[in-house]
């Protein structure tokens, strides 16, 4: 057994708000005090660090291909790389490069220097399954998963207008889930993936999909229902239509509304949240949002936070990625149409301070976190790589902590941004307890992951200790202490140990009907087998990942 | 029998073949094409040598450990193997600063260069089987993937009804698969001029003036009228295969390809499918990509990897080559093979270490030349064979302690 003495910690599940007091580890868990009697192998003095379990991020691309086409279109960012070592025990720490993209051994052990034991892949195609999770096999120490892409698919969307029962849509989605290990769903611009390789080049939430008939409010709530209905814990995570189109919150509120009640996660909704008011046609409309957010209990959010510099964005959104292709920085950019299925787009990006649009979405980024009520329904992310790299999260933890330095960086960007958005006026600061909900309690619990996110008896032993601070970005950057599944392998900011970690996903059953007509689309009309898209246990051990661990398929309170 | 396994041998990955063991050696009893058929069959045991003389794959792969910590500029080359074979291969590279290329890496560089040089649209196989109703063939017949045309173009009944579809050639004549016989050969001339082609192409299509009535013999209509055509596709698609495009014209004509594509989808659909990815090419730059941020060649320095476009001089190549028993090191370099069984690829080289076939001998998985799709390949014929992997790993094992970058 493993004692840590001194832990102010701030575990919002069990209302424990910074008391020093002494937490238990036992075989990779949480146990409870064992009284005086119990041996105590060891003992580490936290000497009154700030605890919190292990960092979970919700939402960033660090598995899917289209992180692949990111880093080759990013030859400037993967200059930078980085040496491989030996660690103290003997193990290997990989070589590597990249900062806005990082390779995947990398990625992993970035994670872990920050205090973060899991991350999620939010954009997995079924067809690139096997790749996604290998390439999480290869992302070493954090716990990992994935969400399957759906809603753009051919099959589904003739299944949609064909009428099909809500039990059939529902089947499909279960097969898919179970087959590629997925741990929830994702949709991206529902129905507008497809609609683009028909030529059609916006699709509004009503808008008719040119060949199907169906309109993404349809896709919306059949997947949102499916979902609901096979008791998969986190909602359905969406990427609503007109992506950073100026004057998208109207698509954005309405399509919250379109969930008519059932529960829908929106994701990096800054960049659902512009207006086109003012001299540039671009504003800010984070009140709005996050008033609909406060106002609908069914919701939850992520930001997609912009910070400055440069970034690669990957989006399963072609019709939108093809339309930002004039943005590119370096000027390069890929879209794919993927196999009837889906499709992906990388522009290589570069957020400048002094741009107007860009301080201004890196201002309403922060107005959702300020304005978003409830941090049970609000999540840290950068949408990684997308709005900025995910090492960026102590700056911005800070920025939501801090109201001076925020405000001193407000006068630092564009002047235009200052009068544009109510930012000054926000003197929230989030405390350590909302932090610690925003980035771990918060997410475990919409992902259905009951033994992560808090540090209760039972709970796996992922946490983190950090040496109090009052520069939050210093403190947060540099953990004095990370444990994963109760082995010390972070000392200071500096890795000990890199193992592998557990990748979740969940095995909803299905009707064997759906497998069949699966299985004939797939021979008749694709050029790949379905039984081919699913993922076995052994293989991912095979490669040098672990088997999956599956979690059940039932929602929570 | 095995019904639907996936056939490694190219690019392609058909993953509707029936495979069965006969004598421990597989054989394709169902779909596939005479590449498959040649290739499947491969014999479940062979020696491993050092010198030339008998001796255990262990052993070997520990001479072979000696021998590449005793070399100054290792490299480890043709990685043809899966992708397990692929991430071990790195993993030793970055123990011993090695270099790691292809054997398709100058395709694969041409292929990375065009593309990091602006815009490219692109689609995958089942779009193009199911959407295309114009095919642009630009200096290939798809010859290198023996059943392209089988699998992808002649399906006319997709799933948006039946297709009429346009199958235009642009670019050398040679002749070589009876299905390419449907090509439209609207434009024939030497590959090497292939990009100075869709140039004049494009400028006709943005409507520019032009002062010559021909070019190369071409009158200059033959270009307005394709022009047309490629405009009137609902969705287009252009294809081309870069190990077909030699140096230094081929990056040239990529781009302009890429280019084409993208002014013709300003108004329509079009999209590029760029052929490739065979002996585990697009599995190779995948896996490549995401462990070293690059696809091959690249090198490590200290244990951190770095571009490594030109070609330098080696003194130990490791060459990996389980699909194509024919693929020949670089002559003159002390070589270390781990290849198929029924490798003959050259002169007895110093080290060879049979290894199992993945998707014949053993499973393992592959990325598919439109690099989205990842394919698991199954063991129809398993054998007492180590994977590359394994072996890889073993001369790694050796290797610790050795280097001084690993003792550092
Ligand atoms: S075309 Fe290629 S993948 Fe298909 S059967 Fe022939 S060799 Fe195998
Ligand atoms: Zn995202």
């Amino acid at each position: 057994m493993l004692r840590l003495d001194r832990a102010r910690v701030y575990d919002p599940v069990q209302g424990w708000r910074g008391q020093s007091r002494s937490l238990f580890i036992e075989n990779g868990r949480m146990v409870a005090d064992p009284g005086p009697q119990a041996t105590v192998e060891r003992v580490i003095d936290l000497e009154d660090a700030v605890v919190m379990a292990g960092g979970i991020d919700i939402h960033s691309h660090i598995g899917s291909g289209k992180v692949n086409l990111a880093r080759t279109l990013m030859p400037h960012d993967h200059a930078r790389t980085e040496r491989a070592a030996a660690l103290e025990n003997g193990a290997w720490r990989h070589g590597g490069s990249g900062q806005a993209t990082p390779t995947s051994w990398i990625a992993g052990y970035r994670y872990a220097e920050m205090g973060y034991t899991a991350a999620f892949e939010p954009a997995m195609l079924p067809v690139n399954a096997r790749a996604t999770h290998y390439t999480l096999a290869d992302t070493p120490v954090i716990d990992k998963g994935a969400y399957v892409l759906l809603g753009n698919d051919d099959l589904f969307l003739r299944l949609l207008a064909r009428g099909a029962e809500p039990q059939r849509l529902a089947d499909y989605v279960a097969w898919m889930l179970a087959r590629t290990r997925s741990l929830a769903v994702k949709v991206v611009n529902p129905g507008g993936i497809s609609a683009f390789k028909f030529n059609q080049r916006a699709l509004d939430l009503d808008q008719a999909h040119a060949y199907y008939g169906v309109t993404p409010r349809q896709v919306l709530r059949a997947l949102a229902r499916a979902v609901h209905d096979l008791g998969v814990p986190h909602p359905l995570h969406v990427h609503t239509s007109n992506l950073g189109v100026p004057g998208n919150v109207a698509t954005t509120l309405a399509t919250m509304e379109a969930a008519e009640g059932l529960p829908l996660h929106l994701t990096h909704v800054q960049f659902h949240s512009y207006g086109k008011e003012g001299p540039r046609g671009f504003s800010s409309a984070a009140e709005a949002i996050a008033e609909a957010v406060n106002r609908q209990p069914n919701l939850s959010i992520d930001v997609g936070q912009v910070m400055f510099g440069q970034t690669a964005t990957a989006s399963g959104d072609t019709m939108a990625q093809y339309a930002n292709r004039r943005h590119a920085h370096p000027h390069a950019w890929t879209c794919i149409d993927i196999e009837c299925e889906a499709g992906c787009g990388v522009v290589p990006f570069r957020y400048r301070d002094r741009n107007f649009v860009h301080a201004l979405q890196w201002a309403i980024g922060l107005e959702l976190f300020l304005r978003v009520r409830d941090p049970w329904r609000i999540f840290l992310t950068t949408d990684h790589p997308n709005g900025a790299p995910y090492t960026v999260y102590p700056q911005l933890m800070r920025l939501l902590m801090d109201r001076g330095y925020r405000n001193r960086m407000l006068d630092a960007v564009h002047p235009e941004v200052a009068a544009h958005s109510a930012l000054r006026g926000l003197d929230r600061e989030y405390t350590l307890e909302e932090i610690a909900i925003v980035t771990r309690a918060g997410p475990a619990r919409s992902l259905g992951l009951r033994d992560r996110g808090h540090l209760a008896p039972g709970a796996v032993a992922d946490l983190v200790a950090y040496r109090d601070d009052p520069d939050r970005d210093a403190m947060f950057a540099r953990p004095s202490h990370v444990f994963k599944d109760g082995e010390l392998i972070v000392r200071d900011g500096r890795l000990l140990a890199a193992p592998q970690g557990a990748t979740l996903a969940l095995e909803p059953e299905f009707d064997a009907a759906i497998e069949a007509q699966i299985s004939e689309h797939y021979a008749r009309h694709l050029s790949l087998r379905a039984e081919h898209l699913a993922v076995g246990a052994q293989e991912l051990a095979d490669y040098g990942g672990r088997a999956p661990l599956i979690l059940p398929c039932t929602r929570h309170g | 029998m095995n019904q639907a396994l996936t056939c490694p041998f190219c690019g392609l990955l058909c993953d509707d073949l029936g495979v069965e063991s006969r004598a421990g050696r597989a054989e394709v009893t169902a779909a596939g094409c005479a590449q498959a058929r040649a290739l499947f069959p491969v014999p479940p045991q062979a020696q491993a040598r050092i010198d030339g003389q008998a001796a255990d794959w262990r052993a070997a792969a520990k001479a072979a450990a000696e021998r590449l910590a005793a070399a100054r500029r290792p490299s480890i080359a043709g990685l043809g193997c899966d992708l397990a074979g692929v991430r071990a291969a790195l993993m030793l590279a970055e123990r011993c600063d090695a270099r790691v290329e292809h054997r398709h890496g100058a395709a694969l560089a041409q292929e990375l260069r065009a593309t990091r040089r602006g815009g490219s649209l692109r689609t995958t196989l089942s779009e193009l089987r199911n959407r295309a109703d114009c095919v642009l063939f630009a200096g290939t017949r798809a010859a290198a993937h023996p059943r392209f045309f089988e699998r992808c173009i002649e399906p006319r009944e997709g799933l948006f009804g039946a297709r009429q579809r346009r199958l235009i050639l642009i670019g050398e004549a040679a002749q070589t698969a009876p299905e390419s016989a449907a090509l439209e050969h609207a434009l024939a001339f030497p590959n090497a001029h292939l990009a100075e082609a869709v140039q004049l192409l494009r400028a006709r299509l943005a409507g520019r003036r032009l002062d010559a009535r021909h070019w190369h013999g071409i009158p200059i209509e033959r270009f307005d009228a394709l022009a047309a055509v490629l405009r009137a596709a609902h969705y287009g698609v252009a294809v081309w295969d870069a190990a077909e495009l030699k140096p230094p014209h081929a990056e040239l004509a990529l781009r302009a390809l890429y280019d084409l594509v993208a002014e013709l989808n300003r108004d329509t659909r079009w999209a590029a499918l760029p052929l490739g990815g065979n002996d585990g090419a697009a599995g190779a730059a995948a896996v490549c990509t995401w462990l070293a941020g690059r696809p091959p060649p690249l090198r490590y320095v200290h244990g951190a990897p770095q571009d490594a476009l030109n070609a330098d001089a080696t003194d130990l190549v490791i060459w990996i080559s389980a699909f194509d028993p024919q693929a020949a090191p670089p002559p003159d370099v002390p070589a270390v093979v781990l290849a198929r069984a029924d490798w003959r690829g050259g002169a007895a080289p110093a080290i060879f270490i049979p290894v199992a076939v993945p998707g014949v001998q053993r499973p393992g998985a592959l990325v598919r030349l439109d690099e989205v799709p990842c394919l698991p390949l199954a063991a129809p014929a398993p054998a007492d064979l180590p994977g590359v992997a394994d072996v890889l790993d073993a001369v790694r094992a050796g290797l610790a302690g050795r280097s001084a970058h690993a003792a550092a």
